[in-house]
């Protein structure tokens, strides 16, 4: 073996070696990128997973130590695979043989020679050997170990890393969102990530402060996967339950990237938290704030009145409306809830005036005067005459910039320095000047400050006006009753004074001003004016009641028709029914207008009354006729009017023919009484008129007279300008008598015609009296006396002056023996009809008696028809006397209404007693013919009290004199009834403690029934004097009914809450029957009617001291328990303060003055 | 406390329930009228059906919770002091013992409250007796531009005219102490007549209308100051 042998060999060795080093690092790198391959995928995988999976932190560490460990794992075991048992030189060599046909196992076989273990001894030649060595050295001399190893496995390892990294970047690309923070998060194993949710919730704004009571609205922008609906939770205070509301957010599951909701918390009141829960997501929770705007506590207005107002600084914390004079300054001052940053005055909308602020408290002051021209050219509206009207409103700002809420609106009225007024309370209508001439004025007057002077100015008919200061007490307001007498104006009849008032103020800024109260006229009328006036009211009332009368003729055959109907056909049509509504109706017109009528009648008996016209006789039985009209009407026809309509109503037949029964018999009484009424009135009527020519012949005789007398006497007198005026007068005055005289002539001639209907005599006379005045001419001598008076002409006045009274004398004479004749006429012949009444009552009462005895003593019971004809006979007679007193009753008031009603009890009885006889019941018949007798007797004597009272001239007066008992029973039914309240409220008190009732309630109830029995039974006596008088006798009888169950219910003694019920229902029924007799005098004293809105005339302000003086004693007191006294101390001292002050205040014990 | 501060309390506890969620026991809340019980004849009694009726008025048209039925007491009672609002009427004569003008104006003084209400004929002596209760206080009348005619209702021309009486015009007259009103007289106006049922006095239901609309005034001034 040689040197280049082992050159050889050693080449080829190295070559091997360089082989070897080549393969082990393409292998190493191959897989290292192998390894770097997996890790990518596993690291994807991790990713993928954590995407979808969002694996805690532990779990990421975990995965991808795993990840890597295992790549790396794979890759090492593959390499250590790959390179195990082919790094040898041997393996090298057969990896270059492979890969280089060239070699031809040279290179393999150079390998295994070198390597050949010598201790084999295996021999070959050293030239095989040179040989195999120097080719296979040859061979690779050129050969790159690259060449030969190559880079395929790194290229296919990098082609794998390579599609690998493709495909993680595609799927990265494709789920970039998720994969991206998913790498992140695996990139930061050790970091801590929350999990991210689907649904992502995003709230705006995050903080919210509304002002309390307001909405709060905040908008919820979802994202991510929209749920379909949310929900809102809400939690006012910490620990509370939450409140949660479901909203609505992508109903219709559209494939939304995000969705935006906007939700409203309403009328929030408290601060809360809420979080919205939607999907897999809830938010935060956020919180809303409710804070409190600022509020005035109080507002309190200190005004500073012009100077010449004299009025002190006010103050007024009430109610923030301003009301004041104008120029008045006003200062503003607000208390607030909160510490204010701003606060404004807005007036009208328009005005801001900024007030000062300091902390809670805020001022700013209002100059009134100026707010007319700065109002930005809004004008304040004028309501009233004078008085400015505007608003404003108080805004607040807190600190927080929280504004108040709906700032309250004030009035602000700013007044005017008002004109005084001034008004005439009394009389404050024209009215007639009294006898006396003297008229009281009730006068009131008032000024915002001062009423300074008041002057009354009148005036005589057309002469020139005067004024006359009034005395008065100055103040800012005056009332006051002052008596003007007028005697020295010296008026005559027919004169008129007109008059009113001025009253002026004190205002010295811009002068004093003044205004005139309403005028007035006060008229003095003469005699027969008004005599005129009660004979219109008269004949209206006779009119008014003939019409009533001459309308409702058919009326009752009317409803005896109807009865019939319904009695026959059981049954109303529509038709008939509705007839019958407005049969009904009219009705109850009549009554209303009958109650017209008997109110003109009361008028014409004040007036009769208040004037002295007409003699007491005649106002008494004016007075009785009022009585009766307003009894024509009585409550019960308007009960059976109402029944009857209600019966109608209720279509039940039997009801109806009941009420029409009941109705028709009423309404026969109210013809009765109604035409009685209109035979008294004109009865009375001609009367007065009789009356009424006797007076006026009388004055225009004693005028006459009397200007005769002044004649005589002015002649007496020198020629001077008083003569010359008197004269004048009397000119003026003779003027009014022939004026007179014509109107008495005119009511002569009316005398006339009326009395033909009563007296064709007395109407003859009259009518001839009338054609002498006529004839005389006495107007057209008067006239010529005037004009002789008024030319001082006095001898040819005085002549025609005494041949007027001459006259007027005669005349005079002649109508007062007219009337005394037509009176006494009058008189004899009712006084003898009803003597001839009394006369037949006693009569048939005397044959009533006969035959009664007859009756007792006959045994044979055939004689009773015989006797039964004789009762008829007697009944016969009976009703002619009847009819007689009623044809009387018509010409006289002083018939009793009784006797007629015992009549009439007599009568029934005599009818039963006739059919008895006739059934021949003898024995039955007896005790009715006694009876009849006995009324009979009774009915003759009322008529022979009624012919003294005519004899006497005297009204019938029990019926005056019981409504007099009734109105004292009432009130002591009323004392009665406080009574009886007191001592059940006591008992029922100790029945509730347990203690019963108790004997004194015993007694007591005892006592107390006795009073009540004792009303009773004088309840009972006034039904006695009232017989005759249905409407009052009933009302008594059901007085007395109340009062009997009552009384039982007391005698049981025991409490009862119904007994108070009833006792105040029998002091109703006194005070109504009492009412219903003197309607009108009630209604004087008290009107019930509902009241007529009237305009405010009392004082605008309320004074500054609220009406209260200085009271030394009750701020002594008031000074002593100020202190801290122990309770004990405390009672006493009030104790002994308080009875000083009653004390004190006993002394005055006055009623207090109107304000 | 003072009485008064009692009454609007309570008056404001009645408020607050309508308001809130809070149960609050009824029979503790509930507002009414105490009909005064005098002496000296006069039927303090009448207008039977009055004061249920202004009390139901009121019921319905404010949120003050309030009792169906009035009460009777008299000044001497131990209970006056629980009712914050009296109310006194009648025809005829009022007298009160020594005792009672002493209660009645510790009473006043305290924060109570009286509406008397002329029912026609009782003027002259409840002025006399309110003399002896005040000796110090006039009565002064109250114009339409003040509060009490506008605090809950608008009755812009003051006192209403229920019925005619003696013709006057009605007054509301009131007795001050301190700034307080204390007392509320209502003279020829009769607003009782006008509480009353229709059927009783037949007045239009414009006039009653009034009637209440001013009693509810004057209750809800009462409680509110």
């Amino acid at each position: 073996m040689t040197g280049h042998f082992d050159q050889n060999l050693i080449r080829v060795k190295a070559f091997a070696c360089r082989l070897r080093r080549h393969f082990v690092s393409v292998e190493i790198i191959a897989a290292a990128l192998n390894a770097m391959s997996l890790l990518i995928l596993l690291g994807s995988a991790t990713i993928y997973v954590e995407s979808f999976m969002f694996l805690s932190s532990n779990w990421r560490i975990g995965i991808e130590l795993a990840a890597g460990l295992v790549a790396f794992t794979v890759s090492g075991v593959l390499l250590f695979r790959h390179l195990r048992g082919r790094l040898s030189l041997y393996s090298m060599a057969l990896i270059a043989e492979q890969r280089m046909d060239s070699l031809q196992e040279r290179f393999i076989s150079a390998i295994e020679l070198a390597e050949q273990d010598p201790s084999k001894n295996i021999h070959y030649s050293s030239d095989l050997l040179n040989t195999i060595v120097h080719e296979a050295a040859t061979c690779i001399q050129d050969q790159s170990s690259a060449s030969i190893v190559g880079w395929k496995p790194v290229r296919y390892a990098a082609r794998r890393l390579m599609l690998i990294i493709g495909i993680v970047f595609a799927t990265t690309t494709v789920f970039s969102d998720s994969f991206v923070s998913a790498a992140v998060r695996c990139a930061h194993p050790f970091t801590h990530y929350e999990r991210v949710p689907k649904t992502q919730i995003e709230i705006t704004p995050s903080a919210v402060q509304v002002v309390k009571g307001d909405d709060a609205t905040i908008e919820i922008r979802f994202s991510g996967e929209i749920p379909r609906t949310a929900e809102i939770a809400r939690q006012e205070f910490a620990g509370e339950d939450w409140t949660v509301a479901e909203i609505v957010v992508n109903e219709s599951y559209a494939n939304l990237s995000h969705q935006t909701v906007r939700h409203t918390f309403a009328d929030v009141r408290n601060s809360f938290i809420f979080n919205v829960q939607g999907g897999d997501n809830t938010s935060d929770a956020h919180k809303v704030t409710a804070v409190h705007p600022p509020e005035i506590q109080k507002l309190t207005l200190y005004y500073d009145y012009p100077d010449y107002t004299g009025l002190p600084n006010a103050i007024e914390s009430e109610n923030g409306n301003i009301s004041v004079l104008k120029g008045t300054q006003i200062r503003v001052q607000i208390d607030a809830s909160k510490s204010l940053a701003k606060a404004t005055i807005v007036i009208d909308d328009s005005t801001h005036i900024n007030a000062e602020i300091e902390n809670r408290k805020a001022s700013a002051s209002i100059s009134l005067p100026t707010i007319t021209s700065t109002f930005d050219g809004h004008e304040p509206r004028l309501l009233e005459k004078g008085v400015q009207r505007h608003h404003y409103r108080v805004h607040l700002i807190d600190q927080d910039g929280v504004a108040n809420r709906d700032p309250i609106q004030h009035t602000m009225e700013v007044y005017p320095d008002y004109v005084p007024q001034v008004t005439i309370l009394e009389p404050g209508i024209d009215s007639d000047l009294p006898e006396n001439q003297s008229v009281e004025l009730s006068i009131e007057a008032i000024d915002d400050y001062l009423v300074e002077t008041l002057e009354l100015l009148f005036r005589k008919n057309g002469e020139p006006e005067h004024s006359m200061p009034l005395p008065f007490q100055e103040a800012s307001r005056v009332a006051f009753k002052y008596l003007w007498h007028l005697t020295d104006l010296e008026l005559l009849p027919e004169d008129r004074i007109t008059f009113y008032l001025r009253v002026t103020d004190n205002d010295i800024v811009s002068g004093p001003k003044s205004s005139l109260s309403q005028k007035h006229t006060l008229h003095f009328p003469s005699l027969f004016e008004l005599i005129e006036e009660v004979q219109d009211l008269r004949d209206n009332s006779i009119t008014s009641i003939e019409e009533i009368i001459s309308n409702d003729q058919d009326t009752q055959k009317y409803l005896e028709q109807v009865r019939r109907e319904v009695l026959k056909n059981e049954e109303l049509s529509w038709e008939q029914k509705k007839e019958l509504h407005a049969s009904l109706d009219q009705q109850r017109e009549r009554a209303q207008a009958l109650e017209q009528v008997a109110q003109q009648i009361a008028e014409i008996s004040d007036k009769v009354s208040e004037q002295g016209l007409n003699s007491k006789n005649l106002l008494d039985k004016i007075n009785q006729i009022r009585a009766l009209m307003e009894e024509v009407t009585s409550p019960e026809l308007l009960e059976a009017l109402k029944e009857l309509q209600r019966s109608t109503d209720q279509a039940d037949p039997k009801k109806i023919a009941e009420a029409l029964k009941e109705f028709g018999e009423e309404y026969k009484t109210f013809e009765k009484r109604l035409d009685r009424t209109l035979a008294l009135l004109r009865q009375v009527q001609i009367e007065q008129r009789l009356n009424t020519i006797v007076d006026q012949a009388k004055n225009l005789f004693e005028r006459q007279t009397e200007i005769g007398a002044a004649v005589v006497q002015t002649e007496l007198k020198d020629f001077s300008d008083s003569t010359d005026s008197m004269m004048q007068t009397l000119s003026k005055q003779e003027h009014s008598i022939a004026h007179d005289s014509e109107l008495f002539q005119e009511n002569l001639r009316e005398a006339s015609t009326e009395m033909a209907t009563i007296s064709k005599k007395n109407s003859k006379a009259l009518f001839h009296m009338s054609t002498e005045v006529s004839q005389g001419n006495l107007s057209g001598r008067m006239s010529e006396m005037a004009t002789h008076l008024a030319k001082n002409n006095t001898k040819h006045a005085k002549k025609i002056g005494g041949g007027l009274e001459e006259s007027l004398g005669i005349l005079v004479s002649g109508l007062e023996q007219l009337r005394n004749q037509f009176l006494a006429n009058s008189r004899t012949e009712i006084n003898q009809e009803l003597t001839d009444a009394m006369a037949d009552l006693i009569r048939i009462s005397y044959e009533q008696e006969n035959l009664a005895e007859q009756t007792k003593q006959e045994r044979n019971i055939t004689a009773a028809p015989m006797l039964a004809d004789e009762q008829f006979a007697l009944l016969r007679g009976t009703d002619i006397v009847i009819k007689q007193l009623a044809n009387t009753g018509q010409r006289t008031l002083n018939l009793n209404p009784a006797i007629t009603v015992s009549v009439g009890y007599a009568r029934r009885r005599m009818q039963e007693s006739g059919y008895q006889l006739g059934q021949m019941a003898l024995k039955q018949s007896i005790a009715n013919q006694s009876k009849a007798f006995s009324y009979l007797n009774e009915a003759a004597n009322l008529l022979r009290q009624s012919l003294e009272e005519i004899a006497s001239s005297a009204m019938p007066s029990g019926f005056g004199e019981a409504m007099q008992k009734l109105m004292g029973l009432s009130e002591q039914q009323a004392s009665l009834n406080q009574a009886t309240q007191e001592a059940l409220g006591q008992a029922l008190q100790s029945e509730q403690h347990g203690q019963g009732s108790g004997s004194d309630f015993q007694s007591e109830m005892a006592r107390l029934a006795a009073e009540q029995q004792r009303i009773m039974q004088a309840i009972y006596e006034i039904e006695r004097n009232m017989r005759g008088h249905s409407g009052p006798e009933k009302r008594m009888q059901a007085i007395a009914e109340d009062i009997q169950a009552v009384l039982n219910n007391m005698q049981r003694r025991r409490p009862h809450p119904r007994m108070l019920e009833a006792q105040e229902h029998i002091h109703q029924r006194m005070l109504d029957a009492s009412r219903s007799i003197y309607a009108r005098g009630f209604r004087k004293k008290r009107r019930s009617a509902s009241g007529e809105d009237r305009n405010y005339s009392g004082p605008l302000w309320i004074p500054s001291n609220l009406g209260q003086k200085s009271d030394a004693w009750r701020d002594a007191m008031k000074r002593a328990l100020s202190g801290h006294l122990p309770r004990e101390y405390r009672e006493v001292v009030q104790h002994y303060y308080e009875s000083v002050y009653s004390d004190i205040a006993g002394r005055s014990d006055s009623s207090r003055a109107l304000p | 406390m003072k009485f008064w501060t009692r009454g609007s309390a309570f008056f404001f506890v009645s408020l607050l329930q309508t308001v809130g969620d809070t149960p609050v026991a009824a029979d503790d809340v509930l507002f009414t009228i105490a009909r005064v019980q005098y002496e000296g004849g006069g039927d303090w009694y009448s207008d039977p059906s009055s004061l249920p009726n202004l009390l139901s008025f009121i019921g319905t048209h404010t949120q003050i919770r309030i009792a169906s039925e009035e009460v009777r007491v008299r000044i001497s009672d131990e209970e006056l002091f629980s009712y914050p609002y009296l109310y006194l009427t009648g025809h005829g004569n009022v007298i009160f013992t020594p005792k009672e003008v002493i209660r009645l104006r510790q009473y006043l003084e305290n924060g109570g409250f009286l509406h008397a209400d002329d029912n026609y004929g009782m003027d002259e002596s409840f002025r006399r007796e309110m003399s002896k209760v005040f000796p110090s206080k006039d009565f002064v009348e109250l114009p339409p531009n003040h509060g009490i005619f506008r605090n809950h209702f608008n009755l812009s021309a003051g006192l209403p005219k229920i019925h005619e009486h003696s013709g006057q015009r009605p007054q509301a007259l009131a007795l001050f102490e301190d700034e307080r009103i204390v007392i509320i007289y209502t003279f020829e106006s009769d607003l009782g007549d006008g509480w009353e049922n229709a059927e009783v006095h037949n007045n239009p239901s414009e006039k009653r209308k009034l009637a209440l609309q001013m009693g509810t005034n004057i209750v809800v001034w009462a409680l509110t100051h």
